[in-house]
């Protein structure tokens, strides 16, 4: 399942680098500076915007890229379309990077971050918590995708390592494998739970989440939604890495082609059920009310319609740019319906102003540089992306595609 | 009381007077040049009748700081009849009250300090067989302007205190038909009066009166809006009793009863006895609204009243916050990152679409 | 084609009957029951129309709690101002006062101590919880900063430290732990007019019927069934219920006040019955994860079997 995976290879010092390793040690700055003088001190955040960007970019829009991993690993395992294969580490890789981003920008966000130990101590969980269940879950499936990025490191081991390592390997090598289908199992229980959720947490705040994009049917909206970021973060992904690793990765274009048309029928899925149970909940109104957010709704319409029309375009298909084109938008999309939610459409009243703070840039930032870096290198050092050519035939434009 | 004999004081002393009256009245100063010069033409004549009172608005009067102001006062008016000051008593001091009313019949102001009783036709105050109904109205008729001086002849003061046995009331009762001015107080602020009887005596017009015939200048405000005590009331710092921290400390005297929000008067802006702080929250006692006739007398001392304003104050804490600020260079730096971002990926889309086509346009070629 | 479709068909059934599942339950009638007044629950009656903005409540309550003195710059209309702008980390109560026009009137923000709060749903480990007499209290150990309370709070009651290296969420608990050795409400203690006054929520509610009974004209009312103005006590069913109750005057309506309009059901309720349908006894998940494990496993074997066939074709061919 993973024999064409290997290590990319090459030089790791890079320029691009150095300027995500610039970015990170500026982040890093701001997070010891807010240990010792709280979360105001680099943050403009207020009693009414207690939530700022950390929450819908770290968090929630980094663990919907993530969600690529739990997106094509339904296809792959429930569905059982064992040709996907080939996207699902680094799926997975993204996944695991894309949640310990967010694990890690939630704890630099908790102001009394020393309790979140208590998080491992049941007798204290308050079972109506929807922020409980995120949470819980996000630190559980962290640990998953990082079980199943753990084949990767032991193969490598097996292969170049000391004597020592390989033996290692060569014991909990199988090990793991045994236990990955209940390990995957998990992977597709609990962004079910937490996807969902992320998008429920915002139930508990009708009185200030704008009627547009507040309904019980969130959490349904943010599972579908994960769905389309995650699919559209893959398809981007494969065709940015197949450019940037000329000559040593190609993209599986017809994998991806597959792809896109499961996700251009979960994006129009998307479209019209929002607007749907706007509909029946009797608010599509809103949607020409102005001044007000209406215009941020019809953006994340447009981008998800645009992000689904594209994909069912064979044309699109054919083109790597395009198809590029496509999978970012859809990524937009759904990065700009979080944010929406989690702060375009919330109003705590009249009186409360939010903007992001430099710091609070400046952290987001950071946090991406430090994932892009660790995927990067990673990805040369460890068998994750799939560079033989195997089941996969490489790109031909005479082939028409099914 | 004629040839009131000129003691030794100054031209500058005599306008400092004037001034203070004028701007107590709410002139210019040039009035107070006017005021000096038409009083030494002719100083106006006033007839001061006392009733049922304890002759405090009197003493109030006399009692000036300034070195020989009770004198002052008196060259600045012809205190034509006044049983506190007058030298004569039993008819010679009749026969003066005629005189005088006679010779001045028109021109005279008539000044009334103390409430008149009206139970069993006014027999409770009775001088040289006249009640004090009669006289008043006698006085009066002749008058050209009536000013009852203090809370008695204003609306009854402590005479009128429950039960109220004599039925005393104010000059305001006895004298219909012409305007009375009401200076009251317990006792009243001598500029108030005096300020009233000399703008009468130079321009012949009485100031502005608000509906109880109280001269707005003086008793247009509550003593709550003028306290020098108010931002304590504001910040909430108060006594709770006499010689406590707060008492000690000078504190707002709200909570122990003080009436000063709903008392009209200018203590605290116009001095008694020409003493700054010779008043009572100046002092450390709570104001008990000796001008008004719902509260002296008739509230107890130590109960609170409510805080009345016909505008709330000007700068308070608004029901909407004003919170959270919007740094433009965040707002630069996120506007030009995001773009760069978004921006970015578009444009490699659209430059590696193209690049596509170009070479599927290549390969297609035979 | 058919193969995608199939695909895309079956990945929705997959994930839709989660979130169906939600949608559905979002409608369900109470599967979370709201919770109910205790017969001995304390709160606070504040009386706008008795109010008159002295504010020895707010130094009373900052003395009884021990809070150090705010020393943020405030400024009102871009003018100093030496007195809080609103609740926050070092202040538990304020007086705010609303003006247009002719019409004004002052108002008091405190905690509204909740029937039924959605603070202490959202918090995860329980920090928010509610004590003896009703009151909602804030423990300092179970806390993790997350400010969650402070999304779900519709009166956007708790307030935060946030620029404190170890922060507290603060808001009022009706002076249950005082530091200067008093007892009780210290507001109330203090308040000069009986503007507010503290006691049990059934006492509150009573005299707070009895003076509209009085005077009904000089309260605030809205609207009955049948069109006629009823003066109204907010808390009494506002959002299921509040322990602190409120009297506004005619003129002046409780949302000018700042209080949000509510009905009777507490606000949290929806997001109640939809989590609790969805992980009731925590079935659901269960379920799912037993169904995907089977469905992987049986995949995997189905995969493995072919990959040794296919071996064993190439070895024969």
């Amino acid at each position: 399942m993973s024999a064409e995976a290997r290590p990319v290879g090459g030089r790791i010092l890079t320029p691009f680098f150095y300027v995500l390793t610039l970015l990170a040690a500026i982040m890093a700055t701001l997070v010891l500076y807010r240990i010792f003088t709280g979360v105001g001190s680099i943050t403009a955040l207020t009693d009414g915007y207690s939530w700022g960007i950390w929450k819908p970019i770290n968090v929630v829009t980094f663990t919907g890229i993530g969600a690529g991993a739990y997106a094509v690993g339904l296809l792959t395992y429930i569905l059982n379309e064992g040709k996907f294969h080939p996207l699902v580490r680094p799926a997975v890789l993204v996944g695991a990077l894309g949640y310990t981003l967010g694990g890690t920008s939630v704890i630099v966000d908790l102001g009394r971050w020393w309790g979140s130990v208590f998080l491992g101590f049941p007798p204290w969980y308050n079972a109506s918590s929807i922020l409980l269940e995120v949470a819980l879950c996000v630190i559980t499936y962290m640990a998953v995708l990082w079980v199943e990025v753990l084949p990767a490191g032991l193969e490598r081991m097996l292969k170049d390592g000391s004597p020592k390592w390989k033996a290692f390997a060569e014991r909990w090598l199988p090990r793991v494998r045994r236990v990955l289908p209940f390990i995957i199992a998990l992977a597709m229980l609990l962004p079910t739970m937490h996807q969902s959720s992320l998008g429920g947490l915002y139930m508990m705040a009708p009185t200030k989440e704008h009627a547009l994009w507040f309904t019980g049917w969130l959490p349904f909206l943010f599972l579908v939604s994960c769905l389309t970021m995650g699919y559209g973060s893959v398809v981007a992904m494969d065709v940015l890495l197949g450019v940037v690793f000329r000559g040593r990765y190609r993209s599986h274009m017809k994998l991806l082609g597959d792809l896109a048309k499961v996700s251009a029928w979960t994006t129009l899925f998307y479209v019209a059920f929002r607007l749907a149970a706007l509909a029946w909940e009797g608010k599509l109104g809103e949607a020409f009310h102005l001044p007000g957010p209406a215009p941020f709704f019809w953006l994340e319409i447009a981008l998800f319609l645009v992000s689904g029309l594209m994909y069912l375009s064979p044309a699109v298909r054919r083109n790597r740019g395009r198809l590029f084109l496509a999978g970012f938008v859809g990524i937009l999309a759904g990065a700009l319906y979080r944010i929406d939610t989690y702060l375009i459409a919330y109003d705590p009243g009249p009186g409360w102003h939010y903007f992001p703070s430099l710091g609070e840039i400046l952290v987001t930032l950071g946090l991406a540089s430090v994932g892009i870096a660790v995927f990067v290198v990673v990805v040369k050092t460890l068998p994750i992306l799939a560079l033989g050519t195997g089941r996969d035939a490489p790109f031909d434009a005479s082939r028409p595609t099914r | 009381m004629n040839g009131t004999e000129i003691s030794n004081f100054s031209r500058r002393d005599f306008l400092k007077v004037c001034s203070m009256a004028a701007a107590a009245v709410g002139l210019p100063a040039s009035a107070a040049e006017q005021m000096a010069e038409s009083v030494s033409k002719r100083k106006p004549s006033v007839i001061w009748l006392q009733f049922q009172e304890c002759t405090g608005c009197t003493e109030s009067l006399l009692r000036t700081g300034h070195p020989d102001a009770a004198q002052l006062i008196l060259d600045l008016i012809s205190l034509d009849y006044s049983e506190t000051l007058m030298a004569a008593a039993g008819h010679q001091a009749e026969a003066a009250l005629e005189q005088a009313m006679k010779d001045n019949a028109g021109k005279y102001v008539l000044v009334v300090e103390g409430a008149i009783p009206t139970k069993e036709d006014g027999r409770y105050c009775v001088i040289a067989g006249k009640t004090a109904i009669e006289m008043t109205k006698e006085a009066a008729a002749k008058a050209a302007a009536v000013v009852a001086i203090g809370s008695c002849a204003s609306w009854g003061g402590i005479p009128s205190a429950d039960p109220n046995p004599t039925g005393a009331v104010g000059v305001g009762e006895i004298v219909k038909g012409k305007p009375v001015v009401t200076i009251p107080g317990c006792p009243a602020n001598p500029y108030n009066l005096l300020g009233t009887v000399l703008q009468f005596a130079t321009f012949g017009t009485l100031p502005a009166l608000d509906e109880k015939g109280r001269p707005k200048f003086a008793y247009a405000r509550v003593i709550h809006d003028d306290c020098p005590r108010r931002p304590h009331f504001d910040n909430g710092r108060f006594a709770q009793r006499y010689g406590d921290e707060g008492s000690r400390q000078g504190w707002c005297l709200y909570k122990i009863g003080c009436k000063g929000p709903q008392t009209h008067a200018n203590c605290s802006l116009l001095s008694f006895v020409d003493t700054v702080g010779a008043w009572p929250i100046g002092i450390g006692a709570q104001c008990f609204g000796c001008t008004e006739k719902d509260l002296a007398f008739r509230v107890p001392l130590f109960q609170t009243v409510d805080v009345q304003g016909a505008t709330p104050p000007a700068m308070y804490t608004p029901v909407n916050p004003q919170a959270g600020s919007v740094s433009p260079l965040a707002t630069g730096v996120a506007g030009a990152v995001g773009g760069a971002l978004v921006g970015a990926g578009l444009a490699y889309g659209a430059k590696l679409a193209k690049a596509e086509g170009e070479t599927a346009g290549e390969e297609k070629k035979p | 084609m058919n193969v995608t479709r199939r695909t895309v068909l079956k990945t929705l059934a997959a994930t839709g009957a989660a979130g169906a599942a939600a949608g559905v339950a979002g409608r369900a009638e109470a599967s979370h029951e709201a919770a109910t007044l205790v017969p001995d629950a304390m709160g606070l009656l504040y009386d706008s129309t008795l109010c008159i903005g002295c504010q020895t409540c707010t130094v009373a309550c900052q003395r009884a709690n021990g809070m150090p003195v705010d020393k943020s710059l405030v400024t009102i209309n871009g003018a100093p101002f030496d007195f809080p702008s609103d609740t926050n980390g070092y202040n538990k109560t304020v007086i705010k006062l609303f003006q247009s026009g002719d019409r004004h009137a002052f108002m008091k923000m405190q905690c509204m101590q909740c029937v039924d709060p959605a603070c202490t749903k959202a918090c995860m480990l329980g920090s928010l919880h509610k004590v003896e007499n009703g009151i909602v209290a804030w423990d300092p150990i179970r806390c993790t900063g997350c400010r969650y309370c402070q999304i779900s709070c519709a009166f956007n009651v708790p307030k935060f430290q946030w620029n404190e290296a170890i922060p507290r969420i603060v808001k009022c608990e009706l002076c249950r732990s005082r530091v200067d050795g008093g007892k009780g409400s210290a507001c109330a203690e203090v308040c000069p007019r009986g503007a507010v006054i503290a006691g049990k929520t059934t006492d509150l509610l009573a005299t707070a019927r009895r003076r509209i009974a009085e005077n009904p004209a000089k309260y605030y009312g809205e609207k009955d069934e049948h069109g006629k103005v009823v003066p109204k006590i907010y808390g009494e069913h506002d959002g299921g219920g509040t322990q602190t109750l409120y009297l506004a005057p005619a003129d002046v309506s409780f949302e000018d006040l700042g209080l949000p309009k509510l009905g009777h059901e507490p606000p949290a309720q929806m997001a109640m019955n939809v989590q609790h349908t969805l992980y009731k006894g925590f079935i659901a998940p269960i379920a799912l994860y037993i169904a995907a494990a089977w469905a992987i496993v049986r995949n995997l074997r189905k995969e493995a079997a072919a990959e040794r066939a296919h071996r064993e074709e190439g070895r024969h061919s």
